[in-house]
């Protein structure tokens, strides 16, 4: 499934993800609801209830204090249970709502009514994506309709419609792109709304050609024109960092030269709950969740409710087949390992992963045997084996960061390595640890 | 927001190719050469072969429980060390050569530094280097096949000992008299072309020589199987085959016809253990270079002074032994300019502005 190569991993879709009869599902509501106040990214929301209050469906739990944060709703109608202190799956705590399940529902059951969105003006439709609690899922994970706070809309050149699953075995926008074509197309026209001097572009892998240029076609139906910038099925190049550092390249090769502060991007799964929230007026409380690995009876792709389970998302994916070495939220390369089965599905996890040792293969780190393979697999041409070195033999090299300059912590290196040395990792921590000890003498 | 440090333990999976792994791949590459060896030799190889092997696992298990790092046998090194050692003796060798070769490999080339990746020399050279000055090239000397292979319209009709790069000839089989015919009738003709006999018992490892390196058709057979799992990477085997081969014909047979860009090539490569080197030793990682071009510089300086030393000493035993060590020494220097040449040449692209802070998010 995976082939090394120079400068990354090729990389094949998980089993099924191409299936003709590859559907969504829906997954069962779940019978407690767990809602950090912060997602992963940025700070804590303020908290609304406390515990005993009713909750109905939909209903504003925590609200953002700025930029950095997003509001969160409850998933589920219910009582709330506790407000305590949860570790998130980065190890960092958090505060979170628990709910109990309970009373009727009056918003998601029911049939959605279609908001005509196009009257609205750009300051409207920003309050929308503000109250609903949407945010950017890969990159700068801010709420996007307080987004021009950081970046100026009327700056905005282009944006970018990502469709590639950055990691393999991830498969989320490869269905939400084959499933939902109509949801981004309509999530396009709003962001164009909200940011009129942008082009925009579509970002796909070669295997996704079909849905991609039917997006396009759609988008060319509502007059707008849209470029189509296609890669290979290559670990790293769905990456953030990489994807816009090429697209950024071909670009300027047709006489566009771009800033980093004049592109927006989104992918796939954020233009669904873009259309979610503007569209139906439905706060971001569901996303698509793929189930996979080798240690899931029956991988699955599922419409979850935030606050869901892990545990919980498994189990109605058959529980596990064999042993499960890791469990992982999000991609194998990036994500997060978790420690327990509790931790809840938030706005962020487009995947739950089960992998077997079988396929974890991983083993005590042993001495470098300088082998090479690290400094030819780094997409950033830098030389991991030599910083590694430096890291830990002399950490107080000046040269290391200048070294490091460029690492997007892909994990190519890491996975490369016969030796199981945590480079990438430790690449990480190192840079974080220089941060702190910088914040400290300034 | 209370202070954080990211914990990751982030890639959740990783490549097959462990160190573990990689060491058993290359003994089983080893293997259809050193089961010739054996064939070909008889007995007595098997037993160069498991004094070797296990003059090396128990220096390395005795030093592991010194040093309390009683693992590093699990890692393989320890047995393909040893199983280099052996291939690249002579099946005449005393019982004292491979364990002395084999427990100098460990005890003072590997592990003064700290075990596998700390090595200052390929291991398994340095140990065959030493043996050979231990007792002189007169032991070493090199023995014609007579093992249960040559039965198999193998015989040689005389017997002459040859020296490491097979200066001296010796008889041809029935086998290669009639595939040369064969060859020659069907394929050469073709071309206008004729092979003279010998080269193929060359080729097929029908020749005096270490027990390891005679086949020089089973080395390939081994090496195939390294590239296809991308143990090796082709280019330290070429490079150091080419300058080998291109320094052979322009000056070997300077000895011979004393003209230039006559040497014989083709038996220079076939006879000695060049193949055997080019192939399993010159791509050792832990003492070959990191960088891309001082692995290309690294191994055409194995392949020249291989030629270089055969043309000054003709009758020494292991002159590939010492030209790979020879060649380990200049490899701290060699990766440290290629190391930063390397980093000037990218560090125009990583500066120019637009990866400046594309990661430390």
């Amino acid at each position: 499934m995976l082939e090394r190569s120079g400068k990354g991993i090729y990389f094949t879709r998980p089993a099924g993800t191409e299936d003709p009869h590859r559907a969504i599902g829906n997954a069962f509501l779940p019978s407690t609801a767990v809602i950090p106040l912060r997602q992963v990214y940025g700070r804590e929301a303020r908290c609304l209830v406390s515990p005993g209050d009713l909750v109905s469906e939909c209903q504003l739990l925590g609200k953002a204090e700025d930029v950095d944060s997003v509001n969160v709703h409850s998933p589920i109608p219910g009582t709330v249970r506790k407000v305590a202190e949860i570790t998130l799956p980065d190890g960092a705590p958090s505060k979170a709502v628990f709910i109990d399940l309970g009373g009727s529902f009056s918003s998601l059951g029911h049939r959605r009514e279609l908001y005509t969105w196009r009257k609205l003006n750009d300051y409207e439709i920003r309050r929308i994506l503000t109250d609903k609690g949407v945010m950017l899922l890969d990159g700068h994970f801010v709420s996007i309709g307080r987004l021009s706070e950081k970046k100026d809309p009327k700056k905005t050149r282009h944006i970018v419609i990502d469709c590639m699953d950055p990691e393999p075995l991830l498969e989320t926008e490869y269905l939400a792109t084959r499933f939902e074509r109509a949801k981004i197309i309509e999530a396009a026209l709003v962001l164009l709304k909200l940011h009129p001097t942008a082009k925009l572009s579509l970002a796909a892998y070669e295997d996704q050609r079909e849905s991609a240029e039917a997006i396009v076609q759609g988008l060319k139906d509502n007059s707008t024109e849209c470029l189509t910038f296609y890669q290979e099925l290559k670990y790293p190049l769905g990456l953030v960092p990489l994807l816009l550092g090429n697209l950024r390249d071909r670009l300027s090769r047709r006489g566009d030269q771009l800033t980093e502060d004049e592109i927006i991007y989104v992918n796939a799964s954020t233009c669904l709950s873009i259309y979610d929230a503007v569209i139906h007026n439905k706060p971001f409380v569901e996303r698509i969740v793929s189930v996979q690995g080798d240690a899931v009876k029956a991988p699955k792709a599922l419409k979850v409710r935030v606050g869901m389970r892990v545990g919980d998302l498994i189990e109605e994916c058959g529980g596990f087949k064999g042993t499960p070495a890791r469990i992982v939220m999000n991609g194998p390369f990036t994500g997060w390992g978790l420690s327990d089965l509790d931790s809840p599905v938030l706005k962020t996890t487009s995947a739950i992963l089960a992998l077997t040792q079988g396929t974890v293969r991983a083993a005590q780190p042993r001495a470098c045997i300088r082998c090479s393979r690290c400094v030819e697999a780094c997409p950033k041409n830098l030389a991991p084996q030599k910083i590694h070195e430096l890291i830990t033999h002399e950490p107080d090299d000046p040269s290391i960061l200048r070294r490091l300059n460029g690492c997007v912590y892909c994990g190519v290196c890491s996975f490369a390595c016969p030796a199981r040395l945590p480079l990438a990792e430790t690449f990480a921590s190192f840079v974080e640890l220089s941060a702190e000890k910088g914040r400290q003498h300034a | 927001m209370p202070k954080r440090i990211n914990v990751r333990s982030a890639p959740h999976f990783f490549d097959g190719q462990s160190v573990g792994v990689i060491n058993l791949e290359v003994c089983i590459a080893l293997l259809p050469a050193a089961l010739w060896g054996v064939g070909a030799f008889g007995l007595r190889a098997l037993l160069v072969l498991a004094l070797s092997v296990g003059s090396a696992v128990i220096s390395e298990l005795v030093i592991g429980l010194i040093s309390r790092r009683a693992d590093s046998l699990s890692d393989g090194s320890a047995i393909l060390t040893g199983m280099v050692v052996g291939l690249c003796l002579s099946p005449a060798a005393e019982p004292i050569t491979p364990i002395a070769a084999a427990a100098f490999a460990i005890l003072l080339v590997k592990w003064p530094f700290g075990g596998l990746g700390k090595n200052w020399m390929n291991p398994a050279m340095a140990g065959l280097v030493f043996s050979s000055l231990m007792e002189g090239a007169r032991e070493t000397s090199f023995i014609l096949p007579g093992g249960p292979f040559s039965n198999l319209a193998l015989s040689k009709t005389s017997v002459v000992t040859a020296s490491a790069l097979g200066h001296q000839s010796f008889a041809n089989s029935g086998l290669d008299a009639g595939i040369t015919d064969f060859l020659n009738k069907n394929v050469f003709s073709w071309v206008g072309a004729a092979l003279p006999s010998g080269y193929v018992d060359l080729f097929i490892g029908n020749r005096p020589g270490a027990i390891g390196a005679v086949s020089v058709a089973l080395i390939l057979l081994g090496s195939v199987f390294l590239l296809s799992r991308r143990i090796i990477r082709w280019d330290l085997p070429f490079f150091s085959i080419l300058s080998f081969s291109a320094l052979t014909w322009a000056f070997g047979g300077l000895s011979v016809s004393g003209d230039y860009f006559t040497g014989d090539v083709l038996k220079a490569l076939c006879s000695g253990s060049v193949a055997f080197v080019a192939f399993f030793v010159v791509p050792e990682p832990v003492s070959s270079p990191v960088y891309g071009a001082a692995k290309c510089v690294y191994a055409l300086l194995v392949g020249a002074l291989m030629f270089a030393l055969g043309q000054l000493m003709p009758n020494q035993p292991l002159l590939e032994a010492w030209a790979v060590i020879l060649a380990n020494c200049l490899v701290p220097l060699i990766d440290g300019i290629a190391f930063i040449r390397r980093e000037s040449f990218f560090s125009g692209k990583v500066l120019n502005g637009e990866d400046r802070d594309g990661g430390n998010k």
